[in-house]
């Protein structure tokens, strides 16, 4: 058999796995991509819409990190939306619709074009360890690797249901895979297969859209990739609206009706899904009282004749489920071109990975993606980017890249997977982050500025950084001396008041006095601004519970504070004057500004 | 108990003690918690363990042999399975005949056990606590019971489990879990739930778990000197402080001379009567005063003072000044006088009279603490949680007037993160799974 050698080998071209590849070939290393012949690179099998809450920060953390999602989605995005926009700037969030032909074919040309990465279409049939390395086996090569990175989604033993069909394979028209176990020997899944739905997708002509409310896209949102970022917001694709639909009571009788055809009620699907995201047979089956859902109906792409219905994924037989759909508002004559399934899959149990999502026991090997029981394209993306670099940090022998809970979304999703066993499908919500007004969109930049340097690749991008970390210092710095014409506020007080939009206050405060800076670095330091209290607090809270952590205790290199961009003179002073040794003194300096404390235990300098 | 300040016990063990007083009495009873898996190390004892372990929560009488033939008591065995148990693991109780030397001998065996261990002090009440089975003030109101020292606080103790403190409790975490379940669905589901709905939502959990809490404000405390209540003597020197504390103890125990500040530290002793324990103590005399020692020792009466249960103030005869520096006593007492006179407000004493007839005072201070714990429905909260209380008060004011000006969300969030973390102090915590649990099992969330 024919043998062919990688530094680090990417096995699935999902989510993950581009992401993996495309960092981890960043590092002038030999990377391979196996992935199967019959399967889009980086397909969406589900939604086609890229971010939402959590998630958009996920995509926004990937791009300031270097990565890819953000810059694809930016090329297919057919809509863009701010979620959560009338609950004040920290807790939005991006979300687009993407066209998912043109998504999966931008992916493989911008892959295509990294150095030293190949893409190699086949399918895995068994992976060997041979002392520290990895042997694969295809039908026709074999290769070998230092760093095998396993992102192979939900086909480890995917068992496919529509109704009281049954078929293997990890989703509709791919060829199925075997079980990890099969393929590997020594990993450990979890007991509870997980199980994932998607609803019947609609032809387009066959929908009434007169009926259906409209929901443009908005022409406001910030595109996701740094290097689209424009004033006028310009768009790579036409812009084309949603719409939304509702389900009533015909539509869930109808549902409640045939419940013992139902694979996942009749137990012919053993597997767990996520609450979060209820079938529409949950949907009925739990709220028996409830009948109308929102049904939002979103185009998968501009030249794809079919729409996703988002909100009635399904396993009903095909019958019921065109039964049903014609219930719907607007779907009266609705034509299914292709039916709702369900898939269940194996899971990795994710407690034996360590930070850096290698098996602690059988180092070399990482899991990224939803074989690792999250759902999502973005969770998956966030966890191939840390699988990717690591792999090749580790190959270099240089400090892994670990990003910590409290100032990223990616972090704390990896904290919840490495710590905890899961026990259905995980997804990112804004609930499980404690610093969340912290965590937002607009300083992702900022939050990501030392783990993207800790990685000492010399990229565009990372001029990029350095240029937009001075902007924000110098709006920074001007907001907190400069007082706005004829006001006797100081302009960071106003920015500060409960009832105003801070990003308007500040671009008339700047437009005033004749000042441009990038839009981008207005939003986030109007925003950081507008909840600086609240940030240092968590901020001083996180560095009390790391007190235990002997953060207390620990040493501080005076030289580097001194140095430091974010400390104010005044407190340089008070530092220079008291020469603290610890960080416990340093709190204990007297007209010390909080902030600074914070700033402090933060980046521990 | 000072929760912050746990000693690390070592969960892995399994840990026994005896739970019943010891010395003779009808039977001892010894518990032991652990891991089921490891009690079978005592089969080699009572062969018959199988069988209790089988019949959860049935007393079987078995046999517990000293060595292989001979028996060294007949006991009652009863087993309790996590999680229904006092620790929360599983336990096992052994109802021995109460003869201390069976006993004794018992638990030196069960020492002999691999990784068994005597428990330590609280051990057992600690393994309750971390699994969820007690909060702290449950643990409070435990360690009132433990460290009741009269009966009064003792029937005091036993009337605060009727009283259900826990309910209240379980109430403010209900409705603190649903408030933080409304702002995250706000948060999180925007799209899916109906924006109206869940601003309602959050304003009618934030009123219940408001008023909870303000109900919990009125309510009183129990300071810590009352556990075993302290009687201060208190006065300006050479009043008679030093000679009532004898005379009240019925021996020379505090040094009496006519010469003022004679008394420079507090001298303090516990006496019985009728079945309460007080703490009586005498307090160095007021009077102005350069000496740095005089003044440090003036400023510990002055606190002693303001601590104590019973507060009496000891004055010359005829003084005029009956509030001495502006505070409020439960007794005044004239030194230096013919007559005794009981009266609630104001008794004289004999310097000659005896015991007997300052008993009063007692009989003062032990009317007052059943007054004290009388109350009905009223409840009592150790000063602890009276604090955190208090701390709670300004953050919920604000709150509560942010959610009327309908505050951005991301301020609700994090204020109302500073309430939860003072709550999780007096009530047992919620994960934010839990959180999930309830938006997902009451609201159709997800598309
Ligand atoms: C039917 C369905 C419904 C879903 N519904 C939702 C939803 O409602 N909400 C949500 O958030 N997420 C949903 N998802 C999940 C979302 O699609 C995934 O989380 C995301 O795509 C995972 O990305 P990944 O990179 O981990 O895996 P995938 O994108 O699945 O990629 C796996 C890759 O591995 C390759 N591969 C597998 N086995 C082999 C082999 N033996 N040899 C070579 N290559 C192999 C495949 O070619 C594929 O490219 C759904 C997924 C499916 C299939
Ligand atoms: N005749 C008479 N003398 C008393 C009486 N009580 C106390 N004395 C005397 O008053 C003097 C002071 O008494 P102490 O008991 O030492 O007074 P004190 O309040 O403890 O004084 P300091 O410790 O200095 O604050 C002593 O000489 C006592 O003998 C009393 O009831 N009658
Ligand atoms: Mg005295």
């Amino acid at each position: 058999m024919k043998l062919e050698t990688y530094d680090i080998l990417i096995l699935g071209a999902g989510h993950a796995g581009s992401e993996a590849a495309h960092i981890a070939a960043s590092f002038n290393l030999r990377v391979g991509l196996l992935t199967l012949p019959d399967v889009p690179i980086a397909s969406a099998p589900c939604n086609p819409s890229i971010g939402g809450v959590g998630k958009g920060q996920v995509v926004r953390e990937i791009d300031a990190l270097g990565g890819i999602m953000g810059k694809i989605a930016d090329l297919s995005g057919i809509q863009y939306r701010t979620l959560n926009e009338s609950k004040g700037a920290a807790l939005q969030s991006t979300r687009v619709q993407i066209d998912k032909d043109i998504y999966a074919k931008k992916m493989e040309e911008e892959l295509q074009k990294v150095k030293n990465l190949s893409i190699i279409r086949a399918k895995v049939k068994k992976i060997h360890r041979i002392e520290s390395e990895y042997l694969i086996e295809t039908e026709a090569w074999s290769y070998r690797t230092k760093r095998l990175i396993v992102t192979t989604g939900t086909f480890l033993n995917g068992v496919l249901h529509c109704g009281s069909e049954v078929a293997e394979g990890g989703r509709i028209g791919a060829d199925p895979t075997d079980g990890l176990s099969q393929i590997f020997e020594g990993i450990q899944i979890l007991e509870t297969r997980f199980k994932t739905g998607t609803p019947p997708r609609i032809n387009k002509d066959s929908i009434n859209f007169q009926k259906l409310e409209i929901q443009p896209s908005d022409d406001l949102v910030n595109n996701f990739h740094w290097n689209h970022y424009s004033s006028k917001n310009d768009r790579n694709l036409l812009q084309v609206p949603c719409y939304l639909t509702y389900t009533n009571k015909d539509t869930l009788s109808i549902v409640r009706e045939n419940k013992e055809k139902s694979p996942m009620y009749n137990g012919q699907i053993r597997a767990t899904g996520a609450r979060y995201c209820p079938s529409l047979e949950d949907k009925a089956y739990r709220y028996v009282d409830k009948n109308i859902h929102h049904v939002f109906l979103e185009p998968e792409g501009l030249e794809l004749n079919t729409y996703y219905p988002s909100g009635i994924s399904t396993s009903l037989p095909k019958e019921i489920q065109q039964k049903f759909v014609r219930t719907i508002s607007g779907l009266e004559d609705a034509i299914i071109e292709q039916y709702g399934y369900a898939v269940e899959y194996d899971v990795v149990d994710t407690t034996q990975l360590d930070f850096t999502l290698q098996m602690r026991n059988l180092p070399g090997l990482y899991f990224a993606g939803q074989v690792n029981g999250t759902s999502g394209y973005e969770e998956a993306a966030g966890q191939g980017f840390i699988a990717g670099a690591n792999a090749a940090l580790s190959l270099l022998e240089k400090d892994p890249l670990i990003l910590s809970r409290h100032d990223s979304y990616i972090g704390v999703m990896i904290e919840d997977l490495v710590t905890e066993k899961r026990d259905e499908p995980y997804r990112l919500f804004s609930a499980r982050c404690e610093n969340r007004l912290m965590m937002r969109e607009d300083n992702s930049f900022t939050r990501m500025y030392s783990y993207r340097k800790k990685m000492e690749l010399n990229d565009q991008i990372d001029h990029y950084h350095e240029s937009r970390r001075i902007e924000v210092e110098i709006l920074q710095n001007l907001i907190d001396v400069k007082t706005s014409a004829g006001d006797t506020l100081r302009i960071g007080e106003v920015l500060k008041q409960p009832t105003l939009d801070p990003v308007v206050e500040l671009q008339k405060f700047l437009e005033a006095a004749d000042l441009n800076f990038r839009m981008d670095v207005v939003r986030e330091v109007a925003i950081s601004q507008k909840y600086a209290g609240y940030i240092a607090k968590a901020n001083v809270d996180h560095a009390r519970s790391n007190s235990k952590t002997n953060l207390k205790i620990s040493a501080i290199n005076l030289e580097k504070i001194l140095k430091s961009n974010n400390i104010s003179f005044e407190c340089k002073q008070r530092i220079s004057q008291y020469r603290p040794q610890t960080f416990e003194q340093l709190q204990k300096i007297p007209g010390l500004r909080p902030v600074t404390v914070a700033v402090i235990a933060a980046e521990r300098i | 108990m000072d929760f912050n300040e746990l000693p690390n016990f070592d969960l892995r063990h399994t840990i026994f003690a005896l739970i019943t007083p010891p010395g003779t009495s009808a039977v001892a009873v010894v518990r032991i918690s652990g891991k089921r898996a490891n009690f079978y190390s005592l089969c080699a004892y009572i062969p018959k363990l199988p069988d209790c372990l089988n019949h959860p929560r049935k007393s079987l009488l078995v046999d517990f042999f000293k060595n292989n033939s001979i028996i060294l008591d007949n006991v009652l065995a009863v087993y309790f399975p996590s999680p229904a148990s006092f620790t929360g693991e599983d336990v096992l109780e052994i109802s021995f005949h109460g003869n201390m030397l069976i006993v004794e001998q018992a638990l030196a065996m069960l020492s002999c056990i691999e990784n068994f261990r005597h428990a330590l002090p609280g051990e057992f009440s600690f393994r309750a606590f971390r699994n969820g089975k007690m909060d702290l003030l449950e643990l409070e109101r435990l360690s009132i019971r433990l460290n009741a020292k009269s009966e009064t606080m003792l029937d005091f103790a036993s009337r605060l489990n009727k009283v259900d403190l826990n309910e209240i409790l379980m109430t403010l975490r209900i409705n603190s879990m649903r408030h933080r379940a409304a702002i995250e669905m706000l948060i999180d589901f925007s799209e899916d739930v109906d924006e109206e709905h869940t601003f309602l939502e959050i304003c009618s959990t934030w009123n219940n778990l408001y008023h909870a809490l303000s109900k919990l404000f009125r309510h009183n405390t129990i300071g810590k000197s009352w556990f075993i209540p302290q009687i201060v003597l208190f006065g300006q020197t050479n009043a008679g402080k030093s000679t009532l504390f004898n005379l009240l103890l019925q021996e020379k125990r505090s040094i009496v001379s006519s010469i003022p500040g004679t008394t420079r530290d507090y001298v303090s002793q516990t006496v019985n009567f009728e079945g309460e324990t007080f703490e009586l103590i005498d307090t160095a005399g007021i009077r102005d005063s350069q000496d740095i020692i005089e003044q440090e020792g003036m400023d510990r009466s002055r606190k002693l003072l303001e601590d104590s249960f019973f507060k009496i103030l000891v004055m010359p005869p005829d003084s005029k000044n009956q509030d001495f520096e502006g505070r409020k006593f439960d007794l005044l007492l004239e030194s230096f006088s013919k007559e005794t006179v009981i009266n609630e407000k104001i008794g004289r004493f004999n310097k000659d009279s005896g015991f007997e007839e300052l008993s009063f005072v007692f009989k003062l201070a032990k009317r007052k603490l059943k007054d004290a714990f009388s109350g009905g429905e009223e409840v009592y909260l150790a000063q602890k949680f009276k604090n955190i209380l208090e701390s709670l008060k300004p953050y919920c004011h604000t709150y509560d007037s942010y959610i009327k000006n309908k505050y951005d969300i991301a301020i609700l969030d994090q204020e109302f993160r500073s309430i939860e973390t003072l709550l999780q102090k007096i009530s047992a915590d919620y994960e934010v799974n839990e959180v999930m649990n309830y938006i997902f099992s009451n609201f159709c969330i997800g598309k």
